[in-house]
Formats: C-alpha cells, sequence, structure tokens
C-alpha cells in the first residue's frame, strides 16, 4: 500500500478540528460579548430587547 | 419562512433552539468521527486516506450549499424584501467561507497520496478555487460598505452574479474529462458507493450540516443583537 | 433613445481622448506586463513561444482592470449619475454605451496591440495575429464584467483595489478560454466560449450594472 497515509489522514482531520473549532469559538465570543453590550445598555436604559421590539419602545426610559 | 420573518420571533426562536442545536452536532459529530475514524474499512485501492473523503465532501458539498444559501438571501433582500433575509446572508458568508477552504485543504491532502499531486488545475478545482475568492470578494465588499442598507443590497448583486459558478462546479467534471471522479452518489440509480463508505459518509454530512445550520442560527442572533443595540444606540443619541 | 445613447458613447469617448489618461495608459500597461515577463522568465525563446498567447492574455486582463473604477466614478463625482438614472432611457443600455466606449478605448486598442507583441514573444507565425484576434472576441467580456466590478463600488473611495478582486473570478474563465483558443487542440471550441461569454456578458452586465448603481445611489 502507500506510506505514511496514516500522516496524511492526521493532517486532513488537524486542519478540519483547526478550522472548525476556531470558528466556534469566533461564533461563540461574538455572540456572548454582543449578548453583555445589549444588556449592558438596557440595563442603563431600562429596555428589554425582546419586549422592546414587541411594540413596547418608548416606555421606561 | 413568512412565520420567522418577525426579527423578534426569530431571535426568541434562535435562544430556545439553539442548545439543543449545539447538543445535537456535537452528538453527530462524534458519531462521524467514530463511524470515519474506526468502524470504516480502509479502501481496498486507497487505504486508509479514503477516510478524507469523509471530510472533503460534505465540506464541498456545504461550501457550495453556502453560496446557494446566500444567493436565495439576495433574492430574499432584492425581490421579496424579506427581513431577515440580509442578516442570513451576512451569516452564511464565513461559514461557507470556511468550508470551501477546508474542501479545499482536505482534497489536497487527499490528493497527494492519491493520484500523487497536490493540485490540478482542472475545471471543477479550478472553478472551487473561484467559488473561495468570490467568498472573500462577498465579505469584503460588505466591510467596505459604511451603510448597511446599501450593503445589503450591492452584496446581493454580487453574490446573484457569483452563482453561475455552482452549476458550473456541479457540472465541469462533465465537461471535462479530468482527474476528479465524477458524481457518485446524487446518480440517478442510486448511490454506487458500498455502504460501508456511505453510511460513515451520510453521518458525517449530517454531522457538519447540523453544525453549518447551528453556527448560522448563532451568528444570525449575534447579528439581529448588534443591529439592535445600533438602533438603540441612534436613538439615544438622537434623544440626547 | 438612441440619439442619447449615441450621446453618452461619444461623450465617454470624448472625456477618455481629451483626458489623456486611460487610453494610453492601458496600452503602456500591457506593454510593460508584455515586456517584463520575458524578462523575469529569462530568454528562453522556446518556452515564451509557448506561454507567449497566455502573457498576452494576462496583460490584456490586468490592462483592462487597471482603469475601470473609473468607469462610472468621474459619473458620480459631477453628479452626471443622477442625470442618468433619472433619464427615460433605460439605465441598463447606458451602461452598455459606457462599455462599449471603455472597449473602444481599452480593449480594442490591445486586440490591435497583441500580434505586435506577439511577435516580440517569438510566437510561431500565424499565432500573433490568431491571438489578436481571441483577443478581440474576449476583450468584451472582460470589459462588460468589469463594469459589474465597476458598478457595485462607485461610491467606495478605495474601490479600485476591490474592483479587481469582485472581478476576477468572472474574468477567469474567459482567461482561460482565450488561451485555449490559441491552442490546435481546442480552439473552436473555446472560441465558441468566447462568444458565448460575450452575449450572457451583454445581457447579465448591463442589467447587474445598472441594479449596482441604483443602489449605491439611494
Amino acid at each position: 500500500m502507500l506510506e505514511g497515509q496514516t500522516a496524511y489522514v492526521f493532517a486532513a482531520y488537524a486542519i478540519t478540528a483547526l478550522v472548525l473549532i476556531g470558528l466556534c469559538a469566533w461564533t461563540f465570543r461574538t455572540y456572548r460579548s454582543e449578548r453583555r453590550a445589549l444588556a449592558a445598555f438596557e440595563h442603563r436604559t431600562g429596555q428589554d430587547d425582546l419586549t422592546a421590539a414587541a411594540g413596547r419602545e418608548g416606555t421606561g426610559t | 419562512m413568512m412565520w420567522l420573518a418577525n426579527p423578534t420571533r426569530f431571535s426568541a426562536f434562535a435562544d430556545a433552539v439553539l442548545p439543543w442545536a449545539c447538543a445535537l452536532a456535537t452528538v453527530l459529530i462524534a458519531a462521524g468521527l467514530w463511524q470515519g475514524l474506526i468502524v470504516a474499512p480502509p479502501d481496498y485501492q486507497q487505504g486508509e486516506t479514503v477516510r478524507i473523503m469523509f471530510i472533503h465532501v460534505p465540506s464541498a458539498l456545504l461550501g457550495m450549499g453556502g453560496w446557494t444559501l446566500m444567493s436565495i438571501a439576495s433574492l430574499g433582500v432584492l425581490v421579496w424584501r424579506h427581513p431577515l433575509a440580509d442578516v442570513a446572508a451576512q451569516a452564511a458568508a464565513p461559514l461557507g467561507a470556511a468550508f470551501t477552504f477546508l474542501a479545499l485543504a482536505t482534497g489536497s491532502i487527499w490528493g497527494k497520496p492519491t493520484w500523487g499531486t497536490w493540485w490540478v488545475w482542472d475545471g471543477r478545482l479550478t472553478s472551487f478555487l473561484i467559488l473561495f475568492i468570490m467568498y472573500l470578494g462577498v465579505m469584503g465588499l460588505r466591510a467596505a460598505i459604511d451603510e448597511p442598507a446599501r450593503a445589503a443590497r450591492l452584496v446581493a448583486i454580487l453574490t446573484l452574479v457569483g452563482f453561475i459558478d455552482i452549476p458550473i462546479i456541479k457540472f465541469s467534471v462533465d465537461w471535462w474529462n479530468t482527474l476528479h471522479q465524477p458524481a457518485s452518489i446524487l446518480r440517478i440509480g442510486g448511490p454506487s458507493i458500498h455502504p460501508s463508505i456511505l453510511v460513515p459518509l451520510i453521518v458525517n454530512m449530517l454531522g457538519l450540516s447540523v453544525l453549518f445550520v447551528t453556527l448560522l442560527l448563532a451568528l444570525m442572533r449575534t447579528e439581529l443583537m448588534r443591529r439592535r443595540l445600533r438602533g438603540l444606540r441612534l436613538r439615544a443619541a438622537e434623544a440626547a | 433613445m438612441i440619439r442619447s445613447l449615441m450621446a453618452v458613447l461619444r461623450r465617454d469617448l470624448t472625456l477618455a481622448v481629451r483626458g489623456g489618461g486611460a487610453v494610453g495608459l492601458s496600452l503602456v500597461f500591457f506593454l510593460g506586463v508584455v515586456v517584463l515577463l520575458p524578462f523575469a522568465i529569462g530568454p528562453d525563446l522556446a518556452l515564451l513561444a509557448r506561454i507567449g498567447p497566455a502573457i498576452l492574455w494576462l496583460g490584456a486582463l490586468l490592462a483592462t482592470l487597471i482603469g475601470l473604477d473609473r468607469l462610472f466614478q468621474p459619473d458620480l463625482e459631477d453628479g452626471s449619475l443622477d442625470g442618468l438614472l433619472a433619464s427615460s432611457t433605460p439605465l441598463s443600455l447606458i451602461v452598455l454605451s459606457k462599455a462599449l466606449a471603455h472597449w473602444l478605448c481599452v480593449g480594442l486598442p490591445l486586440a490591435i496591440a497583441a500580434p505586435i507583441l506577439g511577435v516580440l514573444l517569438n510566437l510561431p507565425p500565424g499565432l500573433p495575429l490568431w491571438t489578436g484576434f481571441t483577443l478581440l472576441l474576449g476583450t468584451p467580456a472582460l470589459t462588460l464584467v468589469g463594469a459589474i466590478g465597476a458598478a457595485l463600488t462607485v461610491n467606495l473611495k478605495r474601490g479600485g483595489i476591490l474592483v479587481p478582486v469582485l472581478v476576477l473570478p468572472l474574468t477567469i474563465p474567459i482567461v482561460i478560454f482565450g488561451v485555449a483558443a490559441t491552442r490546435d487542440e481546442s480552439a473552436w471550441t473555446a472560441l465558441t466560449m468566447l462568444l458565448a461569454a460575450d452575449l450572457i456578458g451583454i445581457v447579465v452586465a448591463p442589467l447587474a450594472a445598472a441594479a449596482a448603481l441604483r443602489a449605491a445611489q439611494t
């Protein structure tokens, strides 16, 4: 058979793991930071994200 | 589709679904790894390197699927004026780009031991590389334009113009007889692959697809939060 | 309507000639690319003869792209773009008119200059003229595809850098077919594909560019 096959398989799976884990980490980090930023803003202004958007904006400032 | 068109309802839906989607993705990917690395036997021709196919094929399909999703979303922006269309297009771009890159990388790593070359300039590989460059172009264009509404429309136009590459990728192996193998799964007459290879392939396909959808939902939810925050800040600045 | 299209054509041509820059710049750039590559490759005449058509096609592509961001920006800057948008002539036809003007000033001269440079590249007899012919067929498609990129980036300050990135994926098949047309085995198929690219470009590019201009203006 061909030699060093497992090295190629390992390389392929390693690159995949790097890219996908990096992608998940980036997604999770931006999700969390936006969530925190929005929560901080709402905490200051007293508006709730989902209920305010549902039409009760302008009240509770 | 219309039920979820309201950003608020979509956000609530995404918040509820995301934990389950993450769990499902983890389970399926773990199953895929087990199937691909342990259960599947070495191919009598390719040996162990056939295991690379379990990543390569789903990645390639997701790369193409990502652009297709973006194209449908672009129609949503330009024609149907769907409120979430641009959010979906924006979220799908980095995901599709990542899977396209993976397909190119794993394909290259697969090619070296199997056919002796890291790369060949045939129809399918060239048009797939073009797809990757187009992803970069779309993300670059969106980053370069300040106004969100204008960016949405311009990116939509570029996405639709680029969609012609997708059928080219699909049919390039039929039009030009080259290194890459012709279709073996989506054929009339059923798959021509042995079940011991087909099952791991499908499990990995499911796992990576669910991962794609999970990350898409998360990125869309994040983008909705970002737009909401920007709107709130603008209103606060105007009120002050 | 024909009259207003001719007016747009004439205006763009006059601007290009009087501006002095566009026509000459592209040709000089073409010359530069075609001369620099043999310097970089070395005096291997046989090699140059083999890759000569590709050098000519690459040079033509780059020379076409180099001034393309200026296709719509002058109109945006002096306000005439609003006038074009408001006129009764369909915007896509106006785009087609401007693309024609660009091709007459850039693509056509390139296709004419190519055979001369082909002789410098030691191409076998007949091939310089034939390569020029393939360029004559292919450069309209390059201009049309470039117009899409120019329209998408019209109000970006440094849009010129982005235009090649956006447009490159679409131009690669055109270049591939153009060079393939210079080789015997696939010449006629490749020529047909070039013509197809022209036709598809004439239909799709003005529509896409017009949509992009309208989106950029609102």
